[in-house]
C-alpha cells in the first residue's frame, strides 16, 4: 500500500474521519492509529509483522530494565540491557541486510581460491519464501528495517544516557516504533519528539488539516509528476542499457537521477510530515533543499536530515566527535560516513560512496578549517558548482548498483547511439531543477495560500491535482527509499 | 455580564471537534465537487472512452464484445445481431451468397468515422459485388481496444455461425495487438442466476455477498468515469504492457518471460482459429498491417531513438523488419499473410487525407483505401474463387 495509491487514500480517509469524531480518549486514538499502522505494515508482507513486533518488544523491555537499573544506582545491569538492545536490533539488521553480501563475498573469495563454498544458499534452506527474492535467490531486507530499527536504538540509547524516561505503556511506545506515516521511510524520528506528542489532548485544528494537505500534495507531485517520469523516461532506460546512448545523454541521466532520488526521498518525507499533520502529530523535517549546499559538509545537513544527526549523535560524538585532533576526527567522520553508506546498502560501492563523502569532507576541512566563513562573490558559485557536481558524480555509485553496470555507463557507446531523449524526460528534469531551486517566498506564498482559502476549495484543487497526476503515472513505482 | 467558556472544559472541547470535523467534510465536498468536475472537463477533452455509449458487453472469454443489436441512428452506427459493424444480418442466413469476414480492432471497426457507410466494408462489399455474379456479403468484426488474440478468439467462436468463405484477421506489431492486456478469460459470473460479470481480479477482493454490487459499480463507472477507466486500465495491464512495452513492437527477438508466453498465447489462439478454418474449408489470411511510425524513414528512425526506452526496437532497425518478423511467424503455422506494409507507407505520404486528425486511426479515404487493398490482395490470391465454396448441409438448399 504505497502512499499514491488508491487503497491509500481510501485508508487514510476512513482513519482521519475516525480520529476527528468528537469524544474519543487518549487511549481509543493510540489504539486506533496502531492499529491502522500494523495494518498498513502488514500490507506489504504480513511475515514482517513479528520482526517488527519483536523489535518493539525487545527495546519496551531493554528501555524498562535500562531505567530501572540507572535508578537502582546499578550501572553495570543497565550497560548489560544497552548491550542486549545494540546486539539484538543491529544483529537482525545485519543478519538481513548484510548476511548475503558477506556470504557471497566469502564464497567468491574461496572459489578464487580454488575451494567452493555455497554458504550464500544456506539461508535459503531455512528462511521462509516471504524473505527470499525469487529470480536471484538474495535474502530480501524487510521494509523499513533500517528506519525503525535506528529509531527503537535510540529509545534506549537516550534511556542509557538518562536523557529520556521510557514510555509509560507499550502501546505508546509501539505506536512510536509503527506510526505509519513515516514506518517504511522516515524521517527517523526520536522518541523525545514523538512520545511527548501522545501525552497531549488531539485538537484537530483546521491549520492542521490544511497544512498537512499542502505537505501531502506537494509530496504527490514531486513524486508521481517528477521523480517517476525522470525515472522513467530518463533514467532506468538509460542506466539498463547505457552504451546504447551518447556520453551526453548518460550525463543527464546523472543529473535526472540526482534529482530523481531527492525528489523520490523527500516526496515521501513530505507525504509522512503532511499525513503527520493530519493525525495531529509534528514530524521532524529531513531535507532542506539539498543541492543549493556549497559544501559537502553542508549537503549532509540537508540531506536526510534524521539520519544524519542520528548518526552524529549516537556514532560520531560517541567516538569522541571533533575532539582528540585531526586524525582522530578523521578516523571518526570517515567511521560515521562509511556507516551511512552501509545503513543504505551492502555492497562495496555503497562503501566507497560512504569513503567518497568522507574523503571529500576531510579535504573541505583540510582548505577551508573554518568551514564558509566569508567567501567573495566569485568564490561562492564556484563552490556551489563543485559540490553539486560532486554530489551528482557520485551518485553514479548509487544508482549502478554493480560494477558491470558502473564500467557500461563510462564505456564507449555503441553504434548507433541514441542521442535524444523524450520531451517528457526535458521537462520533467526543467521543472525539478526549477523546483528545487525555486526563490524562497514560494514556501511562505503556498503556506498562506493554505492557510486562507477557503476548505471547498482546497478540496477542489486536491481532486484536479490528484486528477491529473492519475493520468500523469505511467507505472506503479514503489519509493526509492524502501530498499534502505 | 457574560462569561467566557473555558477552553478546556469538554464542553468546549467538544464544540471545536466538531467543528473541525465538519471542516473536514468540507473538504472532502471539495474533492468530490472536484472530481465530478474534473470528470465533466476531462471526458469532454478526451472523447468518449471505449464504452460510453454503452455499445460493449463483457463476455467471459473475449473480455468484452460489441453489443448486438446496438444502434446509435444520430451517428449512423448499427451493429448486427452478432454485433458485427454492417448491415443487419439475417437469420437464417442465405445459402448462395460470398461471404467474407474481416476482424480485429478499432482501424478496423472503424473507430472515429462518423458514418457507417464509409467503412471499409461497405466498400469491399460493393468492390466484389461488381465482380461477382452471386450475391455478397462483408461482416466488419473489429472491436475497440481488441489485442489479435481477443480478435483471433472472437473470430473462431463466430465462425460456425457465419461460415465465412473468406476469414482475415488484421493485426500488427505494436504492444496493444500482440500483448494481449485484456480481461479475456478473466471473468466471474456472479449473483442470482449468475446472471452478472465482474473481472476476476475485483472479485478477489471483494467478499461473495457484495460481488454483485461490485460487478454494477465496476461496470457503470467503467462506462462513465474517465479516472476509474485510467485506473483499471493501469492495474490490468500491469506486468504485461508495462511502461517498458508501451512502445514495443513485435520483432520476432528474444523476450522477457511474461511477453514470450502472452505472444504464445496468441500465437496458439492463431493456431486454433487455422485449425478450425481448415476443417470448414474457410480460407484464412492474417492481414499484417504496420504501425504509422513505420510509414517514412525520417519518422521511423526518430521513433526509434526517442522510444527504444519504452520497448521500441534498436535503432538502425530496418522499418520493414516487424512486419516481416509478424509473417514469418504466422508462415510458421501454416497461416497464409499479406503484408500491408506498403499500404501504411502510401497512407503515410498524404497522413491528412488518409488519417483522422489528431488520430491514428483512418478517415474516410483511409477505409477506401483499406477496401481497394483487401479486394487486391484477395483478387491475386491463389486461394481466390469466384464462386463460394458449398457448406456442408447448405448444397441441397441451392
Amino acid at each position: 500500500m504505497t502512499f499514491h495509491s488508491l487503497t491509500f487514500l481510501v485508508f487514510f480517509g476512513a482513519l482521519a474521519l475516525a480520529l476527528w469524531t468528537p469524544g474519543q480518549s487518549r487511549a481509543l486514538r493510540s489504539g486506533l492509529l496502531l492499529g491502522s499502522s500494523l495494518l498498513f505494515y502488514a500490507s506489504y508482507e504480513w511475515l514482517y509483522l513479528p520482526l517488527l513486533l519483536g523489535s518493539i518488544g525487545l527495546d519496551y523491555f531493554c528501555g524498562a530494565r535500562i531505567h530501572a537499573a540507572l535508578e537502582q544506582g546499578r550501572a553495570g545491569r543497565a550497560k548489560r540491557f544497552m548491550a542486549l538492545s545494540l546486539v539484538g536490533n543491529l544483529g537482525v539488521l545485519a543478519g538481513f541486510k548484510y548476511t548475503d553480501w558477506i556470504a557471497r563475498s566469502f564464497d567468491r573469495a574461496c572459489a578464487a581460491l580454488g575451494h567452493p563454498t555455497e554458504l550464500a544458499a544456506w539461508p535459503r534452506t531455512w528462511l521462509p519464501e516471504a524473505f527470499i527474492e525469487g529470480p536471484t535467490g538474495q535474502i530480501l531486507v524487510p521494509v523499513g528495517i533500517s528506519f525503525y530499527t535506528f529509531q527503537t536504538l535510540s529509545y534506549t540509547i537516550d534511556i542509557y544516557r538518562g536523557t529520556l524516561r521510557p514510555a509509560r505503556h507499550i502501546r505508546d511506545f509501539a505506536l512510536f516504533v509503527s506510526f505509519f506515516p513515516q514506518l517504511v521511510a522516515g524521517p527517523i524520528v526520536r522518541a523525545a519528539e514523538f512520545l511527548p506528542q501522545l501525552e497531549r489532548p488531539f485538537e484537530p485544528r483546521s491549520e492542521h488539516l490544511r497544512q498537512g494537505l499542502r505537505r501531502f500534495l506537494i509530496g504527490l507531485v514531486k513524486k508521481v509528476a517528477l521523480a517517476d517520469v525522470l525515472g522513467a523516461e530518463l533514467v532506468d532506460p538509460i542506466f539498463a542499457d547505457p552504451q546504447a546512448f551518447s556520453w551526453g545523454l548518460r550525463c543527464v541521466a546523472l543529473y535526472g537521477f540526482a534529482l530523481q532520488i531527492y525528489l523520490d526521498f523527500s516526496a515521501y518525507s513530505d507525504i509522512a510530515i503532511g499525513l503527520g499533520r493530519v493525525l495531529g502529530f509534528e514530524l521532524p523535517e529531513n531535507f532542506d533543499r539539498p543541492y543549493r549546499s556549497t559544501s559537502v559538509r553542508e549537503f549532509w545537513r540537508r540531506w536526510h536530515i534524521t539520519l544524519s544527526t542520528w548518526v552524529r549523535d549516537y556514532l560520531f560524538i560517541s567516538l569522541g566527535g571533533s575532539r582528540g585532533g585531526a586524525w582522530r576526527t578523521a578516523r571518526n567522520l570517515t567511521v560515521s560516513m562509511v556507516a551511512i553508506g552501509l545503513w543504505h546498502g551492502a555492497s562495496l560501492l555503497w562503501v566507497s560512496y560512504g569513503l567518497l563523502q568522507a574523503l571529500a569532507m576531510l579535504v573541505e576541512r583540510w582548505v577551508d578549517p573554518g568551514g564558509g566563513g566569508r567567501s567573495s562573490p566569485l568564490k561562492r558559485p564556484l563552490r556551489w558548482l563543485l559540490t553539486f557536481h560532486f554530489i551528482v558524480f557520485s551518485c553514479l555509485l548509487i544508482r549502478a548498483g554493480d560494477q558491470g553496470t558502473l564500467w557500461a555507463m563510462v564505456a564507449e557507446p555503441g553504434e548507433h547511439a541514441i542521442g535524444r531523449a523524450p520531451r517528457a524526460a526535458w521537462l520533467a528534469l526543467g521543472a525539478a531543477f526549477a523546483a528545487h531551486f525555486a526563490p524562497g517566498p514560494w514556501k511562505a506564498w503556498s503556506q498562506g495560500f493554505f492557510s486562507r482559502a477557503p476548505l471547498v476549495a482546497l478540496g477542489f484543487l486536491t481532486a484536479w491535482v490528484l486528477g491529473l497526476l492519475a493520468f500523469l503515472r505511467t507505472s506503479t513505482t514503489d519509493y526509492i527509499y524502501f530498499q534502505f | 455580564m457574560s462569561t467566557r467558556p473555558d477552553p478546556k472544559s469538554p464542553a468546549s472541547r467538544g464544540v471545536t471537534r466538531t467543528s473541525s470535523r465538519r471542516e473536514l467534510l468540507t473538504l472532502v465536498a471539495g474533492v468530490l465537487i472536484g472530481l465530478v468536475v474534473f470528470e465533466w472537463v476531462l471526458g469532454g477533452r478526451t472523447g468518449p472512452g471505449l464504452d460510453s455509449q454503452g455499445a460493449l458487453l463483457p463476455h467471459p472469454t473475449l473480455g468484452w464484445e460489441n453489443r448486438p443489436g446496438f444502434r446509435v441512428p444520430e451517428r449512423g452506427t448499427q451493429l448486427d445481431r452478432f454485433g458485427l459493424r454492417n448491415p443487419p444480418t439475417p437469420d437464417p442466413l442465405p445459402a448462395d451468397e460470398f461471404r467474407v469476414a474481416v476482424f480485429g480492432a478499432s482501424r478496423v471497426y472503424g473507430a472515429g468515422v462518423p458514418r457507417q457507410d464509409d467503412l471499409w466494408n461497405y466498400r469491399l462489399q460493393s468492390g466484389l459485388a461488381e465482380r461477382l455474379s452471386q450475391p455478397v456479403r462483408v461482416w466488419n468484426g473489429g472491436v475497440n481496444g481488441y489485442s489479435a488474440l481477443q480478435a483471433a478468439r472472437r473470430a473462431h467462436l463466430l465462425l460456425s455461425s457465419l461460415r465465412p468463405d473468406w476469414l482475415v484477421v488484421v493485426v500488427s506489431p505494436r504492444s496493444q495487438l500482440m500483448l494481449d492486456g485484456s480481461q479475456a478469460q478473466g471473468w466471474k459470473r456472479v449473483g442470482p442466476g449468475e446472471n452478472e460479470l465482474i473481472p476476476r481480479d475485483l472479485a478477489a477482493r471483494l467478499p461473495d455477498a457484495l460481488e454483485p454490487f461490485g460487478a454494477r459499480g465496476h461496470h457503470w463507472l467503467a462506462r462513465h468515469s474517465v479516472l476509474y477507466r485510467r485506473h483499471r486500465a493501469l492495474e490490468v495491464v500491469r506486468g504485461v504492457r508495462g511502461a517498458d512495452y508501451e512502445q514495443w513492437l513485435f520483432t520476432g527477438g528474444d523476450e522477457a518471460p511474461e511477453v514470450a508466453e502472452s505472444l504464445e498465447r496468441t500465437f496458439a489462439e492463431f493456431a486454433a482459429l487455422s485449425r478450425a478454418c481448415d476443417a470448414l474449408d474457410v480460407q484464412l489470411r492474417v492481414f499484417v498491417l504496420a504501425e504509422i511510425a513505420q510509414d517514412s524513414e525520417d519518422g521511423w528512425q526518430r521513433y526509434l531513438e526517442e522510444h527504444h526506452a519504452h520497448g521500441a526496437p534498436a535503432p538502425g532497425t530496418d522499418r520493414r523488419a516487424p512486419n516481416r518478423a509478424l509473417g514469418a511467424a504466422f508462415d510458421e503455422l501454416g497461416i497464409r499473410v499479406w503484408d500491408g506494409f506498403d499500404l501504411n507507407e502510401s497512407m503515410g505520404r498524404a497522413r491528412e487525407r488518409y488519417l483522422l486528425p489528431q488520430d491514428y486511426h483512418w478517415s474516410r479515404d483511409g477505409h477506401e483505401a483499406f477496401a481497394r487493398e483487401l479486394l487486391a490482395r484477395m483478387l491475386a490470391d491463389d486461394g481466390w474463387t469466384f464462386e463460394s465454396a458449398p457448406r456442408p448441409g447448405e448444397r441441397a438448399e441451392r
